[in-house]
């Protein structure tokens, strides 16, 4: 009996025995492997400098090795915004589909491993972080408000002109289409995809898309932010530029810029106009560019 | 004479939709009474934004669509002859740049807390919603327009991820059931704590385990949703909050003494605002959680609204009856009037126009055939106005659509639908019968039994009676 208590209770000795190894064949496998070849190198287009965090945009190779502003709006804000805390990082050419998120921009900080992206949301969060930033405050609820304008009104009205107008062909295809794939079928349907996108973006609130009331309100917008930055030299009166000065930046620079991304002309040029028509607006982008670019 | 049409009232407020209400806050304030008149509509589609508010100029037969464009019309210089007042004309440039400012934030924040309490809360739209609809709308209506404002507003607060408000009816089962299991599980708890008790044991705070105890409560879908709808609260009421903070004021942009008029005079980002409160703050919802938190955490914003919808809108609820009760009314104008008095209308509510049977036709086949997203969307081109120039005062035209491409499908398509319409009609028909009584409220008062057949179905019952002793013997 005492044999059978330092048995283990179950049907042990059977089963192991159906799936155990054979000795011979156990013995045979560890000597593999015979041997290990070295790691291959990384292929010559990997990133050279991992010391700095990457931050991911749309940005055409050389705009992305130059370090120049990226020329979509959403992109274009945050790499301003991590300039403007003092943020070392290096620029990435790349599309919607490699962000993890599903859209740009993202960032992967440097050297971590596994590599933990930073979603666009969570980037001002990092940005005090890395630059040591003393806790950085949140948008008082005035900010709060006239980031609404860029983000609605200015950001409806620049969706209606890149992607519903002939701004379409001559702007946008080059930049988001031609550069993504030569496959006559791909562009087409690339391009659809887009004013699809930029369709029911603005058909989200309203049942038809006015023109004149888009564009009527994106001027009243940049009115507005133009007589609220006034004769200071960044919103609010701040001593260094914000997010506000940030999110504004993003849309009068690819604006001003007479070939967005070295393509087409803009067609179109009601918003161009609005901003060209306010010198605050224009000096505003042209201090950003000369002290962060 | 200016007409504004707008969606009807409902909850005693007058529109289920906010920039309706404040498009009638700002026509009360700015024109003279006896120089416009308002229309419940539900055909919006001589309107050029195709949806409502609209305003009609029946002198020189134009029509301005939607909050912004009704103000740029009523700024415009015709209708300053009848004597409009522009609400925005003494705002310095400082407060035009806030006005333009809060507009957009009170638009982008309020919108989709109303789509969650209005549309999202099943709760919310099976038993207040939906009603209001029902004691609104002709019966076509009600197939196209619930559904259609739902599905938007649910497209639009898909991102927010509050799926919990939004549950169909074997969910909401589902919920009970598991409310049955927490009191089971309550009873268990107090049952273990008594027998702890008496053997002399120290029981456990928490009964451990998943789906119980504080924590699990607390991730509970309901939970979570008051705690994400706190913060989309918080983000909106917050900044308007501190505007009104500011020195006692009166109105959002005010400062104390200005205004030419004698009186201050509240602007249109008031009107903006009362609207969206308004949907916010008095309707009675059977899940009242949107309003119960401002009025909580927010007395002043609260008092501000109620003060600016006696001020702008008049005191009282407005009664849906009587607003349609208009349209039965002879088409004279000492009649209507003396029908809004004895109402106590503050609003100058006037019958919707008769339209012809053609126009109602074709409304009904086009709703119809807006069942078949394909269809529509092949006959139609996307719905983009563009101006001929910026200058928004010019005129707007409608782009044709691209020739070749679009007439085939035009010549296609219109042979499938009218195919269709008929099919369509039978199927539409099944499906909302089947959706039961809660979705579509009328479908609740339909007779039943012999009943359905009118006076046949009476003299069938009848005979049924009669014959039911005799088979008996």
């Amino acid at each position: 009996m005492s044999a059978d208590e330092d048995r283990p209770p179950s049907r042990g000795p059977d089963v192991a025995s159906a799936f155990a190894v054979p000795g011979p064949v156990k013995r045979l496998f560890a000597r593999f492997p015979l041997r290990v070849y070295p790691p291959n190198g990384p292929p010559l287009r990997a990133p050279q400098n991992r010391r700095d965090p990457v931050l991911y945009v749309f940005a055409t190779r050389r705009g992305a090795v130059a370090g120049a502003p990226s020329f979509n709006p959403g992109c274009l804000k945050w790499q301003a915004f991590l300039k403007f805390r003092g943020v070392r990082f290096v620029l990435a050419s790349s599309s919607n589909h490699a962000s993890p998120s599903g859209a740009l921009p993202f960032l992967l900080p440097a050297g971590s491993l596994p590599p933990d992206p930073v979603p666009s949301n969570r980037l001002a969060k990092w940005a005090s972080d890395a630059a040591g930033y003393p806790e950085e405050n949140s948008p008082t609820s005035r900010e709060f408000s006239y980031l609404g304008l860029v983000d609605h009104n200015i950001r409806r009205a620049w969706l209606y002109s890149l992607y519903l107008t002939p701004n379409f062909d001559s702007v946008a295809t080059p930049l988001y289409i031609n550069a993504t794939s030569s496959a006559a079928a791909v562009r087409l349907f690339l391009a659809r995809e887009l004013v699809n996108a930029a369709t029911d973006a603005l058909l989200g609130t309203s049942s038809v898309i006015d023109a004149a009331q888009l564009y009527s309100e994106a001027d009243d917008a940049f009115e507005s932010l133009s007589i609220l930055l006034g004769e200071d030299s960044w919103f609010f009166g701040a001593d260094s530029p914000g997010i506000l000065d940030a999110a504004i930046f993003s849309y009068t620079e690819p604006l001003i810029q007479e070939r967005l991304g070295g393509g087409g002309m803009w067609v179109d040029g009601t918003l161009r106009q609005m901003v060209l028509g306010r010198p605050r607006l224009v000096d505003h982008r042209n201090r950003i560019l000369g002290m962060y670019f | 004479m200016l007409e504004l049409h707008i969606w009807g009232p409902a909850f005693g407020l007058p529109s289920f939709d906010p920039e309706c209400i404040a498009a009638v806050a700002y026509c009360r304030r700015a024109l003279p009474a006896g120089s416009w008149i308002l229309i419940a509509n539900h055909d919006p589609y001589p309107s050029p934004s195709k949806d409502f508010p609209a305003i009609h100029d029946t002198e020189s037969n134009t029509w301005a669509g939607g909050y912004g464009a009704i103000l740029r019309h009523l700024r415009s210089r015709q209708a300053q002859a009848t004597g409009a007042i522009d609400l925005d004309a003494d705002l310095s440039s400082k407060q035009r740049a806030d006005r333009a400012a809060y507009t957009t934030h009170v638009r982008s924040r309020a919108l989709p807390l109303i789509d969650l309490a209005l549309y999202t809360s099943y709760q919310n739209y099976s038993q207040a919603t939906s009603a209001a609809f029902t004691a609104l709308l002709p019966w076509h209506a009600n197939y196209t327009i619930p559904p259609q404002r739902r599905a938007a507003a649910r497209r639009r607060t898909a991102h927010l991820s509050l799926s919990g408000w939004d549950i169909d009816e074997e969910e909401e089962q589902e919920m009970e059931r598991r409310h049955r299991d927490a009191g089971a599980a309550g009873k268990e708890y107090n049952a273990a704590l008594e027998k702890a008790t008496a053997t002399g044991q120290r029981p456990s705070l928490l009964p451990l385990g998943r789906n119980r105890g504080i924590l699990a409560a607390l991730r509970r879908p309901e939970h979570a949703v008051q705690f994400k709808l706190d913060v989309l609260v918080t983000d909106f009421v917050e900044a308007l909050d501190e505007l009104l903070a500011a020195e006692g004021k009166d109105y959002l942009l005010s400062e104390p003494g200005a205004g030419s008029y004698g009186k201050e005079l509240p602007s249109s980002l008031d009107c903006i605002a009362l609207g969206y409160f308004s949907l916010l703050l008095f309707p009675d919802f059977p899940q009242p959680v949107v309003g119960d938190i401002v009025r909580s955490r927010y007395p002043r914003v609260s008092s501000y609204a109620v003060r600016l919808r006696g001020e702008l809108l008049g005191k009282g609820r407005l009664s849906v009856d009587d607003v349609l009760a208009l349209n039965e009314l002879p088409q004279d104008l000492n009649t209507i009037e003396g029908f809004r008095a004895e109402r106590r209308m503050h609003l100058p509510w006037s019958p919707l126009p008769g339209r012809s049977m053609g126009v109602v036709l074709r409304n009904i086949s086009l709703e119809f055939l807006a069942c078949f997203p394909t269809i529509l969307s092949s006959i139609t081109p996307a719905p983009i106005i563009r101006s001929t120039t910026s200058d928004s005062s010019a005129m707007i035209v409608r782009l044709p659509p691209p020739a070749a491409a679009r007439s085939i499908n035009y010549l296609v398509a219109s042979g499938v639908g009218t195919m269709l319409l008929m099919g369509g009609a039978v199927i539409y028909g099944m499906k909302y019968r089947d959706r039961g009584p809660r979705d579509l409220i009328f479908f609740a008062q339909r007779p039943s039994g012999f009943a359905r057949f009118g006076e046949a179905g009476a003299m069938l019952a009848a005979l049924g009676r009669q014959m039911g002793p005799d088979l008996r013997v």
